[in-house]
């Protein structure tokens, strides 16, 4: 049996393999998110109860925990979907998956159990700890850290697919560590790691607390008593709060996430930010359009957050803190935009300023509710999950070919077939600040000749092929002499090369250089049976 | 903006007919502990100290994978 090879599908999928991964794992991001940040924010409302002896933020904690009995329920199904679907459609992803990340997966696994059974004690026992409602409270709040090491856990591979940290793995060779087949450390804490997880932790709080304000926003529409109509209205004020905060923390923690993409993924980072579609060329691609609904969602939070503070109203933010953030975030564009490009800082500027706007009519419109706000900010916090779960996957180096050609049976995403143009690049690139030469330009020195760089050796093959999953230290250690079968193997598992590099690697580990050139005595090194 | 009469039909349904639901927004039901049951206090207790050993183990497992791999 052939396994399927490089990015080809094992099974053909109607419609598209990778539109079916795509899918079940934009809704898994969708879902998932909301159900991390609904745990969090359910925690708040208990708190606020607890402390302001209010019942209302309490009722409105055990609503929100029933969305999220529902929502962690159908977020956990789609994860099975989406393994089945991997499973099926291109296996040799598991297979390199589980070499690396056999043990974090099973903890991750584990922490599903825990997190289902904390979930379900701490819904459904509500009406029978009101005598310990601080063991109630501690047992909700519990769920946070689970869910933070959940997805502390699957961002260390998420991450590793994006940017597999090459560089890390050539430094650290000779650590003389154990070898644990089914934890890869260097894999794990990748480039992008750090970012992800922060990026990742406060836009699930910010996601689920506008998605509850939302709710909230809905229901005032539909409530015809004044208290239930306060209770919404003091409810979604709580929670957009809560969001907003977190939000604000996102394009800076974007900001330094972008830097990381830049120099250890490369290819995405282009992708991502200098595409066909992009502002620069004139265009407006997905990504652009996630950064244009951010703007506008800094927009209606500064503008709604104003009104409020002037109002007087409950969770309002301080006059203060509304005119400093504004100017803050103000700078900050303007830094990203000396970055980047100017239309970028127009782009976002109007779209900031169009939203408030529109913002602050709702608000007349509704005599000071914040109902119509929070709705749109729950959209428009959906939009940007969505937006920004599609473009991250969508990036990544391994959806585009190689020779940047569309291939029979490939499937790629026909999107990319006009946003990826490596020939086109260097012309959109030219996002010079100063308009024409500068006058200094002359006296700036030349630039060093690049240096020379000779063909791949099967040394360099052998470096560059197998660190992707394991150090070289297994390949000292092997004391078989069955190199065919092994690389063939490797193969099986997805390591990506051609027939003739296969051969010139086989050659190369068959003479037995590498050993030779090595300090380590092989005959410490564990006994493999492979 | 609402109409001003659809209020007024509105509050008096609203004295009418008290919503469950609006008395239960109230003040904090804080009961006294020993009214709970105690098989639920109980299981909560023991799921705690199950919890928070996995996770204590999960993180010494993250902590010792910084030094073998």
């Amino acid at each position: 049996m052939i396994l399927a090879a490089g990015s080809n599908p094992f099974i053909q999928f109607p419609g598209g393999a990778k539109w079916s991964i795509g899918f079940l794992g934009i809704f898994h991001v969708a879902v998932g998110s909301l159900a991390i940040g609904f745990a969090f924010i359910v925690t708040v409302l208990q708190l606020v109860a607890y402390f302001r002896k209010d019942n209302r933020y309490d009722l409105l904690a055990k609503r929100v925990q029933l969305w999220h009995v529902c929502i962690y329920n159908i977020g956990t199904i789609n994860a099975i979907g989406l393994v089945f679907a991997l499973s099926g459609l291109y296996p040799q992803f598991w297979s390199q998956i589980f070499t690396q990340f056999f043990w974090t997966l099973i903890v991750e696994e584990t922490l599903f159990l825990m997190l289902a059974t904390t979930l379900t004690f701490h819904y459904f026992f509500w009406e029978d700890m009101w005598g310990h409602k601080k063991l109630h409270i501690f047992l909700g709040a519990l769920m946070t850290p689970f869910f933070f090491l959940q997805f502390y856990i699957i961002n260390g591979m998420g991450a590793y697919m994006l940017t597999p940290a090459f560089a890390e793995g050539k430094a650290s060779l000779w650590s003389g560590t154990a070898g644990i087949l089914g934890w890869d450390k260097l894999a794990f804490y990748n480039p992008s790691f750090l970012m992800l997880t922060l990026h990742r932790t406060a836009a699930n709080f910010a996601y689920a607390g506008f998605v509850v304000a939302g709710v909230c926003g809905c229901l005032l529409y539909l409530a015809k008593r004044d208290k239930i109509k306060a209770w919404y209205e003091t409810g979604g004020r709580l929670t957009f709060k809560v969001a907003f905060i977190s939000f604000l923390t996102l394009p800076i923690i974007g900001f330094f996430y972008s830097w990381v993409l830049k120099y250890h993924a490369k290819e995405a980072y282009d992708n991502l930010m200098i595409g066909r579609g992009d502002v620069v060329a004139g265009g407006i691609d997905w990504w652009w359009t996630k950064q244009l609904v951010v703007a506008a969602m800094i927009g209606i939070g500064l503008v709604f957050g104003r009104k409020s503070a002037k109002a007087k109203r409950e969770f309002a933010m301080p006059m203060a803190a509304v005119y400093v953030v504004s100017l803050l975030y103000l700078m900050f564009y303007v830094g990203m935009a000396t970055q980047m490009t100017w239309m970028f800082l127009w782009g976002s500027l109007a779209a900031a300023i169009i939203a408030g706007l529109w913002a602050s009519h709702l608000v007349n419109r509704h005599g000071g509710s914040g109902r119509a706000v929070f709705v749109t900010m729950g959209i428009l916090s959906f939009l940007t999950v969505c937006l920004g779960g599609y473009v991250r996957e969508a990036s990544r180096p391994r959806f585009v070919n190689p020779s940047g050609d569309a291939e029979p049976g490939q499937n790629r995403i026909q999107h990319y077939s006009s946003v990826y143009h490596p020939a086109e690049r260097p012309e959109s690139i030219d996002m010079r600040m100063v308009r024409g030469e500068p006058p200094h330009a002359a006296e700036v020195p030349g630039r060093s000749p690049l240096l020379e760089i000779g063909p791949e050796t099967a040394a360099d093959l052998v470096s560059s092929r197998c660190i992707s999953c394991h150090t070289l230290e297994r390949i000292y250690s092997y004391k078989g002499t069955d190199w065919d079968r092994v690389v063939g193997r490797m193969e099986a598992y997805g390591t990506r090369m051609t027939n003739e590099e296969a051969g010139e690697i086989v050659e190369y580990l068959e003479g037995g250089e590498l050993q030779r050139n090595t300090s380590i005595d092989v005959n410490d090194g564990p006994t493999s049976s492979e | 903006m609402s109409d001003p009469s659809e209020n007024a039909v509105s509050d008096v349904a609203q004295v009418a007919s008290p919503d469950p639901l609006e008395e239960s927004l109230g003040a904090y039901p804080l009961r006294d502990a020993s009214e709970d049951p105690g098989w639920a206090i109980k299981t909560v207790w023991v799921w705690l100290f199950i919890a928070c050993g996995l996770y204590v183990f999960f993180l010494v497992l993250l902590v010792l994978g910084l030094w073998y791999d």
